[in-house]
């Protein structure tokens, strides 16, 4: 395989992701405003309740708004993979497999297209962060910006798993619902996993996105004390490479 | 030289055979067509040949190179023109353009002559920053042409080109693909279900039930057919349905006579001698006559049985 066409294919692909997203303007105000809605309803609505037993974590809203900025980036990694069920019924897709690009590459575009827009996305909510009381340094915008990116192309990953083996719109969302919401609600983004009940408390450890989650968390608010970002770093990253791998497996069989 | 070579393909869908031992061979630089009713294993054959599905049996070379073994090889040598189409709507024509010469491994400048050669050779130059979302059907048809030659492709796989399209467009589109083929040297493999296409052919080659049929090329088909067709219109039915009696105890063993409406079609070696013999006998009665060469419809017909539009 060459490298310059494998990154010539990825790139194209990935620039095509990009524009069609802001070519879609309802799809760039649905992504945010859906998290935005979650955060300033369950959030505000559920301040007064909300009392974490362990530890002070401020007010509800300040501990949802990292949820809020995850969740943004897991409905555009879903979002983005819905386009490969749309461009299997268009066409696009018999189009691009028909051409000598790699497998590899084709997966890959796909991938890096869903990352950046979870990012550009997470990127957007993050920067409401003054109204949670969080001023950002550099080192903690670059960790961010790493995590949040990672996060987005092992869900995109995901995704595209689901997304190749499912050929309805409806199927795919259905299972999203039954995968990823879950992968989100039990990741510590809503509620900490502490305090939980015992089997949602494990599902929670073992869930990759937790570590993420966490992670994410300890760089907005407790920057000095951080420990988990490379451990999330990594964790997401390995999905990511896992996933491109895995999917590209697939694609080559088709 | 062929071009492509097939032996003995098979293919099916769960239980359902759509290829019974295919063989056939395409020879280079010149339009095959692959003609065959809704059902009759022709796209089956072109994703065999596209590298979109295996073959379940039997070996398929495109230039000597195995589909199955190297797939890769064999589609950086064909050019694919779905039915249905293939770019991105979204997008306009020059950014898919961009895109698929990328997927097959141009280089910027390389990129931009094709381009530039396909926009001008289609006369889509104008409407190069257009979203293919609002062309017309032949616009869009002429706009996936162009992404199929971007890589100057050995061979063009074309599935029902002409689908969708007005009889004015269909015409059109078959005199540029005519021109490409004489300019470039290039050899076209045409999938198409319409019988006024097959005359732009210079080989055709008749599917039906997941086996080929018959191929030649169209002059070769209809003089082989081995039997020149009168036809006579009656005034009346009685007249006709009396004919049509005496026709049969007539006609021969190779003889096909059919009734349609007040028309009786009569293919017969024994032209001269049926036609003045059916003039003696029904000439007042008959409103016309015709005596001809058989159409590429009935050769086809006498292949597979089936009719086609």
């Amino acid at each position: 395989m060459k490298i310059i066409p494998f990154f010539r294919c990825s790139i194209v692909l990935w620039q095509r992701e990009v524009v069609r997203f802001f070519r879609q303007r309802s799809r760039v105000i649905g992504t945010l405003a859906t998290p935005l809605m979650f955060w300033f309803v369950i959030g505000g609505g559920l301040g007064k309740s909300f009392a974490d037993p362990g530890q002070p974590l401020g007010t509800y809203f300040e501990y949802f708004f990292p949820g809020s900025i995850v969740l943004s980036v897991l409905f555009t990694a879903i979002f983005s993979t819905i386009s490969v069920i749309e461009d299997r019924h268009q066409g696009f897709l018999q189009g691009v497999l028909v051409s000598p690009a790699p497998r590899a590459a084709i997966v890959f575009g796909k991938i890096l297209g869903g990352g950046t827009l979870g990012l550009i996305q997470g990127l957007l909510l993050l920067s409401l962060s003054p109204l949670v009381g969080i001023s950002l340094d550099w080192i903690q915008i670059s960790e961010g910006i790493v995590l949040l990116f990672l996060m987005a192309t092992a869900l995109t990953g995901l995704g595209f798993f689901f997304a190749w083996k499912i050929d309805s719109v409806q199927g795919y969302h259905s299972i999203m619902n039954t995968v990823m919401v879950p992968l989100w609600l039990l990741s510590g983004a809503v509620f900490p996993l502490a305090g939980a009940h015992e089997i949602l408390f494990w599902i929670g450890r073992l869930n990759p996105l937790s570590y993420a989650v966490q992670s994410f968390r300890e760089i907005l608010f407790s920057p000095e004390t951080s420990q988990g970002f490379l451990l999330a770093a990594l964790l997401m990253l390995a999905f990511t490479v896992l996933f491109t791998a895995g999917n590209t497996r697939f694609v080559a069989k088709s | 030289m062929n071009s492509i070579e097939v032996n003995d393909l098979h293919f099916s869908y769960a239980k359902e055979e759509a290829l019974k031992g295919v063989n056939l061979s395409v020879r280079s630089g010149i339009i095959t067509g692959i003609l065959g009713p809704n059902g009759s294993g022709k796209s089956t054959l072109f994703k065999v040949l596209s590298t979109q599905v295996k073959p379940h049996k039997g070996k398929v070379e495109v230039f000597g190179l195995d589909v199955t073994k190297n797939p890769a090889e064999v589609r950086s040598k064909i050019g694919i023109c779905f039915q249905s189409p293939s770019l991105d709507p979204h997008m306009s024509i020059e950014e898919n353009l961009n895109l698929h010469g990328r997927l097959m491994g141009l280089g910027t400048d390389a990129l931009v002559k094709r381009i530039q050669w396909g926009l001008d050779f289609f006369g889509l130059s104008a409407r190069r920053k257009d979203r293919v979302k609002i062309l017309s059907g032949g616009l869009a048809r002429r706009a996936e042409l162009i992404k199929v030659l971007l890589s100057e492709p050995e061979v063009m796989l074309l599935d029902e080109p002409t689908s969708g399209l007005d009889p004015g467009s269909r015409l059109d589109l078959w005199t540029e693909l005519k021109k490409l083929v004489k300019e470039k040297s290039m050899t076209l493999v045409v999938t198409t279900h319409m019988m006024e296409e097959a005359d732009f052919c210079e080989e055709l080659v008749f599917i039906s039930d997941g086996q080929i049929r018959g191929q030649g090329s169209p002059d070769l088909l209809k003089k082989n057919f081995g039997a020149e067709v009168l036809t006579f219109k009656f005034n009346a039915d009685s007249d006709a349905q009396n004919a049509l009696a005496k026709i049969k105890t007539l006609a021969g063993g190779e003889d096909r006579v059919r009734k349609t409406e007040l028309q009786i079609r009569w293919e017969t070696p024994r032209s001269k001698e049926m036609s003045t013999l059916v003039l003696e006998n029904w000439g007042p009665q008959i409103n016309e006559f015709t005596w001809g060469r058989p159409s590429l419809s009935d050769v086809y017909f006498q292949k597979t049985g089936r009719s086609l539009s």
